[in-house]
Order: structure tokens, then C-alpha cells, then sequence
């Protein structure tokens, strides 16, 4: 799934490679195969999967250069989420 | 996947612009990564031809070129290019050209002498490559044509980042197919050239190992002209293909595969002693490759040999030795199916990657095998000449595609839409899946080519994509919704969160991944989780306490000079053994109390400022105490063991100078780490009686060892049941003028109340005897 460009609001920029649009995140319907293994009936349900790295989508909405900053743990960059 | 879009189009008919193309195929799963065009704008270049050279008359090294652009008058232009010379074809610039940097030629006088335009190079046309003087094209380039017609220079470059499933899209033919399916245009398939025989000579072709090569296909053909040009058109699709020009025959195998998917290899037929046989590999056996890397198949690996030696690594790359070479005069083509599995990851083990092993690890389509050849052959008698013999085919169990039941009702389940049966099967026979109606379901065989069909969702997917998965109608989801219940014996997370940032500490997240020398230093841990595959020697194994990671966040910001740093981390630990996993709360401390100010005198932080801090977390109720005990990682004085709910639930201590000294950290630093659950847990209060009566307050001030702690006294005051206390607490610490050395004073409050009446003093003297009768026991001396 994608979002509009957080930077350019899709006009196209470096951030989205000119195309206007950030993939945030990856989702679809569970292959029955998955939920077999698991022993649930794949007539009876339905399986939907998202997830997103919270990370990336923090970057993305506060403007965080880099992904590493998250876990460093310098004052300067925790300070400003007060 | 890398292809010209004009190649594409003499595929399929579709009337969408090349960003509308590239957006459905994205829309439809197959990603269109880039879009670029071949050659930036230019105008008024055409093809030239050098007709005369002559020195410049006022300069060394410039010429002053006649130069033919097909208009019956030769232009007389000056050239600096060191490689001009009579008879060769460049690009020429005409008088109103517009080149991509924006420069536009005009009639100018070099050096005193008139000149009519410009011999261009290739980066001054904007396009990849050495700035190498003038761009030669070749000898029968058309004087007079425009070079962005010749060149197919108005074409765009696709390049589709393709699912691992979608094989039957590595080729043109298959990337045609799926847009004529996803926008309706009408598929031009190239009929299939059948060349007939003029030679009679058969390959003998014997197929030991049948499971892995379930069909080879091949033929000689004889009197070729290895020397031959490959065309241009055929060197511009290679090129935009991703693929280097290497020799005719080569580059007509390659743009075949390109084509339709199907990898040919061309040996040099004079290079084949005796049959050829497809068999796996003996222990033993060495080939040199095409590429010149030595390989030693092993034995799951299959080879193509003939009599005497190997020829090939059957699906992923020919042997140099019976390559085709400039002396080569007769050649074996061939095309074969690989089943997937035999190919998948030899190549790889080998530390090679080819187109080839790349189609055939996916699956290739196995009805076009002898269409592919058939093709290859045309292009190489038409462009290297020569007499063709007969297609020699070797076959046996081929993979089957099952047909595989859809149903309707299904289909409008899984996608949520209402189609009807003849929507259902109008799009399948876009996707030229043939259907057949069975009661209420269709019953649908899937092509060759696709190897990815095998389940009825596989099916239900191929909808969806045609239909569009924009065009699915989108639903607000309906359901029941249930309160969840919010117990009142577990508190939130975020208040202890709240109560640290109130106390002014800053959160920190740490990777769960430690090293294993963390690990031992700090928790003496000698058996942690240990991961398989560690993202680097520094991250190898699973903390079990979350202080490595706050004593690392510390060192980054020591390192950046920030002096005063208090952070916590609310994390998982990790313990060997069982694999147990339990959530912890930490923090640390280090540098001034207080952050710069007037109103106090400064100090650095100590046991006693952070020990306030762990108190303030815990629960009122918690019966919180605080035990003197070593911890590997703390000063031996000057930790503790908190105890809460009659359990140790975590540690409190200075961290050891030792590691202060391994860690290079100049100053004290305080720590503390204890169960989340301890701090969470919190007992459903019962209310007791309010005292009438107001309390009686009596000091006990007592002299004791330094070594006997005040929670020793007040543990063991509270143990002995004094009757009538109802709150019992140190109040003062002295050392100094008074008591001797090695000695502490320390001061107890105790409050003593009744419930319904006022205590009289006898009663309150019973209660102070008994409390001092304990102090005494427990070495103290009274202090008057």
C-alpha cells in the first residue's frame, strides 16, 4: 500500500523516486496454504495481513532522516518528542 | 525484466500513453520500477556522411569537413573531433538544431571559416558512453535520415520488478499477453516459422535424466557466416534488454529468449564428438564455462556432454570449448525444458547467474520449445545464412496442469463483488484461461506458461487483477463490538512511563540484540539465547537485562557531551534455558541531580535520588524494601536487591568502576531494573477504619555499627508487632561531633494510635519499651 509522498505531496520528488507515491506498507489476503498449517478451515474464514514498521512510518509523519536515530538514544533527538 | 517499449508495441495494440501502460501493468501487480526514456530531446540530427577533410586553414587542430545530410548539397562544417576522416557516418547537427543541453546551432564563422552545423558525439546527444570523439554509426547508415528515426531513439525503457511467480512475464511475448489481457488491446502473435529442412542430417540426442529435462528440442544447421553483422534493430532491443551484443548467433539466441522466454544455447556443431546426452553430472567431471570460470558439477547438478566430455550445465550456462567462436561454420541449437527444481539453486551454489538459470529456477513455458527454435532459426538463416536439418525432439512427461474448479460464489466471497458467470468467464478468457461450465462451477485449465496457477485463489487472484483492485468497491467493516475488560489490579503501562518523564527522564528503545560480552560483564550471564543468524558480532545474542543497551545509549551521549543523561527503557529480556521472555523496566542516571539552576547547590546524582525514583513507581501498597546485595554489575557497597509483594523483583546499585573504566564513563553512574509486573500489580484496596482518636508521635534516636542498615531496624520494629504503631519511618541520619567513629546515628518516627480511644501513657511507654527492647537486641544503643 502506498501513501501520497510526504514530501513532495506527489508532485514528484528524490524521496519517492518521481513517482508521487511511498510504499508504507505491505498487506494482502492469507494464502489458505498459511492457515491450514494452522489448522483453520479456509472455507469458513478469510485471512487479512498488514503490518507496518513503525519506524518508517514515524520518519515519514516527523521528518527523521535516518532510521538509526530511533535507537541511539541521543538526548538531542529524544528531546524533541517531548 | 528490461525491455524497449517500441519492441513491446509491435506486440500488442493499446491505445494508453507510456505512463498510462506502466500504471495499469503496476495496477495489475507487475511493478513498473522505472520509466526512462532512451535519448533525451533533441531535434534536426540527422545521418551525415564525411565526404571531404581538409586542414582548417587558421587552426591545427581543427578540419574542415564536406559533409553529405542527403540533400543534394554538401555542407561545409568544421570538425575538432580527432576521428573525423573521409567516409565514415556520424549524426549531424542541421542549422536550427536543438541538442539536449539546450544549445542551438546556428551558422557560425570558426576561426574566420563559415561553418553549417555540427558532427556530434554521443554524450552530446545526451547518451550513455565515453566521450570518444564523433559517434561512428555504421557504413550503411541513410545519408538524410532523422537519427532519432534510425536509432529508435523515441522509445522508453520499461524495467518490471517481477514477482518471483510471474515467470511467463520474462519475455516480451508474456508481458504482451498480460497487457492485451489487462487493457483489452489485441495481441499480434508472430506466427510460428516453420523452416523446412534442406539438410537431413539428425543429431542422435539421448535424455538420461527425463524428470529434469522433460523435452529437448534441437537441429544443425550448417554454412553459416559466424562473421555476420547483427542487425541493428536486433542490437537496439539486446541493448534496451539489459543484454550485450556478442556475435550474431549469440545475440540471436539471446534476443529469442528476450522474445519468448525461451533460452537457446548455440554450440558450435564441429565442437561435438559422437551424441548428445542430458544426464547428471559424474563425480569428477570439470567444465570450463563461457565465461571462463572453472566449475566441478556435482552430482545433483545436470550437464549436457557429448561422447568424450561435457558440453554444458544444463539450463544455466554452455561450456567454452564447444562455444560458438568467428571460426565457427556449423551450429547445434538448442532448446530444452528444465524443470524448475533440478535448476533451482545450482546456479547459485556455483556463484553464478545467467538469464537462463534465472527463467528456468521459475519455469519456463514448455509448449513453446519448439516455437522458440523454430524461431532461431528463421532469424539465423536470415541473417548468417546456412542450410537447416531436421528438429530432433526428445519427450517424456511433461508437467500436467490439473484443472481446477472455480466457483462463483466463492469468487464474489473472497473479492466481495457480485459478478455474474459470464463476467467470470469473459475475464478468464482475457487471461486465455479456457473454462469449462460444470453445474454451477467453471472448471479451468491453466496454460503452460503458467506455473503459478494451482489453487482456485490462485484463480480468484487472476480476477482481481483484471477487474482492478482500485475497482473493488470498498466496505466499512461491520462488527460486533465488545467492551474489553479494564481490571483494576493491573495498572497502565503508560502511567509509569508519565512518572518517569515526570521525574524527568527521556525513554529510550534499544535492539533487543546484545553482545555476548554485555551479557557477561553486566549480568554474568554465561548462557544467553544466542541468535542463528546475527545481524552483526555486536548484536549476537538476546539481552537479558535491558541495561546493556541503556549503558550504550549513555556512551553515545557522553561521547556528544551532553553530561547530564537519565533515560529508561521499557522493554522484553530474554533467558535461556526454558526460553522464557519477561517484560522488564529499567533506568539510569548520570551526571547533576538537577539540571543547571541557582536555587540548590549542585551535586551529582546517588543511590538515594534514584532509589526516590524507583519508590515513586511502585504502588503504595507494594511493601517495597530494599536489600543490600552484590550484582555483577554494580559497586560490591553500593547496590541492593528491591524486594516487593515478598519477592525480589529487581536490582538498584551504582555501576561498578570497573566497568565505568572498560566503558570509558568519567562519572558515577545509578541504575535500577526491576519486573514490570511488580510495578503494574497493584492489590484491590480495602478500606480500614478511620482513627478517631489523633496519633501520639514518638522519636526513638539510636546509635548503631555503619554496617547495620536502617531497613534491618525498621523490618525488624515492624516484625515485632509493637501494639497500638501504625507507621513506622527513619527520619534522620548523623555521623559526626557525638558519635564515634565507625558509628551512625539514626532517627525513627513512630506514630502510635488507637482506633476507638485516646492512648493513655502507659499504654504509649509499653509500646516505646517494646520497639526499644528490639533496637537493643539488634545491637543499637539509644541516644539520649
Amino acid at each position: 500500500m502506498d501513501i501520497q509522498c510526504v514530501q513532495c505531496n506527489g508532485k514528484g520528488c528524490r524521496v519517492c523516486s518521481h513517482t508521487g507515491w511511498l510504499e508504507v506498507l505491505g498487506s494482502g489476503m492469507v494464502h489458505p496454504n498459511v492457515l491450514h498449517h494452522v489448522k483453520i478451515d479456509s472455507e469458513k474464514y478469510l485471512g487479512f495481513a498488514f503490518g507496518l514498521g513503525v519506524e518508517r512510518l514515524a520518519m515519514l509523519r516527523y521528518g527523521v532522516p535516518d532510521l538509526r536515530l530511533f535507537y541511539e538514544g541521543d538526548l538531542r533527538f529524544l528531546k524533541q518528542f517531548n | 525484466m528490461k525491455f524497449s517499449e517500441i519492441w513491446l508495441r509491435s506486440w500488442v495494440d493499446t491505445k494508453l500513453s507510456s505512463h498510462e501502460l506502466a500504471h495499469a501493468l503496476t495496477m495489475a501487480g507487475l511493478e513498473v520500477e522505472t520509466l526512462e526514456s532512451v535519448a533525451p530531446p533533441f531535434s534536426d540530427v540527422v545521418v551525415a556522411e564525411v565526404l571531404e577533410v581538409t586542414r582548417h586553414p587558421n587552426a591545427d587542430r581543427l578540419n574542415l569537413c564536406q559533409v553529405n545530410v542527403g540533400d543534394g548539397m554538401p555542407l561545409s562544417i568544421v570538425c575538432g573531433a580527432p576521428n573525423v576522416a573521409v567516409g565514415i557516418k556520424v549524426p549531424c547537427a542541421r542549422i536550427g538544431a536543438i541538442l539536449p543541453d539546450g544549445l542551438v546551432i546556428k551558422r557560425a564563422k570558426v576561426r574566420g571559416v563559415d561553418s553549417f552545423g555540427m558532427l556530434c558525439s554521443g554524450t552530446e546527444l545526451g547518451l550513455a558512453g565515453e566521450n570518444q570523439g564523433l559517434w561512428l554509426l555504421p557504413d550503411d547508415s541513410p545519408v538524410g535520415m532523422k537519427l532519432r528515426d534510425y536509432m529508435e531513439l523515441d522509445d522508453t525503457l520499461f524495467t518490471l520488478k517481477l514477482t518471483p511467480n510471474r515467470s511467463d512475464c520474462l519475455s516480451i511475448a508474456g508481458v504482451a499477453r498480460e497487457v492485451a489481457a489487462i487493457t483489452g488491446g489485441t495481441l499480434n502473435t508472430i506466427q510460428a516459422h516453420h523452416v523446412h529442412p534442406t539438410l537431413t542430417e539428425v543429431m542422435a540426442i539421448q535424455v538420461s535424466a527425463s524428470e529434469v529435462c522433460p523435452l529437448y528440442c534441437g537441429r544443425v544447421i550448417r554454412d553459416i557466416n559466424a562473421m555476420a553483422v547483427t542487425p541493428l534493430w536486433m542490437n537496439h532491443r539486446l541493448e534496451r534488454g539489459g543484454v550485450r551484443s556478442v556475435n550474431a548467433v549469440v545475440d540471436i539466441a539471446n534476443y529469442v529468449m528476450l522474445e519468448l522466454g525461451q533460452p537457446i544455447h548455440a554450440f558450435d556443431r564441429d565442437k561435438i564428438i559422437g551424441e548428445v546426452v542430458v544426464r547428471y553430472a559424474r563425480v569428477g567431471e570439470e567444465l570450463t564455462l563461457l565465461n571462463g570460470q572453472n566449475v566441478i558439477p556435482q552430482n545433483d547438478m545436470v550437464v549436457t556432454s557429448d561422447d568424450v566430455k561435457l558440453l554444458a550445465l544444463a539450463g544455466i550456462m554452455g561450456g567454452a570449448e564447444s562455444g560458438v567462436g568467428d571460426a565457427t561454420h556449423n551450429v547445434f541449437l538448442e532448446s530444452a525444458f528444465f524443470a524448475p527444481d533440478a535448476i533451482i539453486g545450482k546456479a547459485r551454489k556455483l556463484n553464478i547467474a545467467t538469464d537462463s538459470s534465472y527463467r528456468f529456477e521459475r519455469g519456463v513455458d514448455f509448449c513453446a520449445t519448439g516455437t522458440a527454435l523454430e524461431r532461431a532459426t528463421q532469424l539465423l538463416l536470415e541473417i548468417c545464412g546456412g542450410q537447416a536439418g531436421p528438429i530432433s525432439e526428445v519427450r517424456k512427461n511433461l508437467p500436467a496442469r490439473d484443472p481446477i474448479t472455480l466457483r462463483l460464489e466463492r469468487v464474489n466471497r473472497v473479492l466481495g463483488t457480485r459478478l455474474d458467470s459470464i463476467e467470470v468467464v469473459a475475464i478468464l478468457r482475457r487471461l486465455q484461461l479456457k473454462a469449462e461450465r460444470q453445474n454451477d462451477n467453471l472448471l479451468v485449465t491453466p496454460p503452460s506458461y503458467r506455473f503459478d496457477l494451482l489453487l482456485e485463489v490462485d484463480l480468484i487472484e487472476e480476477i482481481a487483477r483484471v477487474i482492478g483492485y482500485d475497482n473493488i468497491p470498498a466496505q466499512p467493516l461491520r462488527t460486533a463490538v465488545r467492551m474489553v475488560s479494564h481490571t483494576e489490579v493491573r495498572r497502565p503501562v503508560s502511567r509509569l512511563r508519565n512518572a518517569m518523564v515526570v521525574r524527568d527522564y527521556q525513554e529510550t528503545i534499544s535492539y533487543a540484540f546484545v553482545d555476548a560480552e554485555t551479557e557477561l560483564n553486566l549480568c554474568a550471564n554465561t548462557t544467553p539465547v544466542t541468535l542463528k543468524n546475527p545481524l552483526s558480532n555486536h548484536l549476537a545474542v538476546m539481552r537479558s537485562s535491558l541495561l546493556g543497551g541503556l549503558v550504550g545509549a549513555l556512551r553515545v551521549n557522553l561521547v556528544r557531551k551532553q553530561s547530564r543523561v537519565r533515560l529508561f527503557e521499557v522493554g522484553a529480556c530474554f533467558f535461556g534455558g526454558n526460553y522464557a521472555q519477561r517484560e522488564q523496566f529499567a533506568g539510569l542516571c548520570c551526571g547533576t541531580q538537577l539540571s543547571e539552576q541557582w536555587g540548590e547547590v549542585s551535586r551529582n546524582v546517588d543511590f538515594y535520588d534514584v532509589k526516590a525514583d524507583v519508590e515513586a513507581l511502585f504502588p503504595s501498597t507494594a511493601l517495597l524494601s530494599f536489600v543490600a546485595s552484590p550484582h555483577p554489575a554494580s559497586h560490591p557497597g553500593r547496590s541492593a536487591q528491591v524486594w516487593a509483594h515478598g519477592r525480589a523483583v529487581g536490582w538498584i546499585g551504582e555501576l561498578h568502576p570497573k566497568w565505568l573504566q572498560q566503558y570509558d564513563i568519567s562519572q558515577a553512574v545509578v541504575w535500577f531494573e526491576v519486573e514490570m509486573d511488580a510495578l503494574v500489580s497493584v492489590d484491590l484496596p480495602c478500606a480500614n477504619e478511620i482513627y478517631k482518636s489523633l496519633p501520639v508521635r514518638r522519636d526513638l534516636a539510636v546509635i548503631v555499627d555503619e554496617d547495620t542498615t536502617a531497613q534491618s531496624l525498621l523490618d525488624a520494629m515492624r516484625d515485632s508487632d509493637a501494639p497500638h504503631v501504625t507507621e513506622l519511618a527513619l527520619f534522620d541520619l548523623y555521623r559526626g561531633k557525638g558519635v564515634e567513629n565507625g558509628k551512625k546515628s539514626l532517627a525513627f518516627r513512630v506514630l502510635l494510635q488507637d482506633t476507638e480511644k485516646t492512648l493513655i501513657d502507659s499504654e504509649i511507654e509499653l509500646s516505646i519499651a517494646h520497639l526499644t527492647a528490639v533496637l537493643q537486641k539488634h545491637g543499637a544503643q539509644l541516644r539520649i
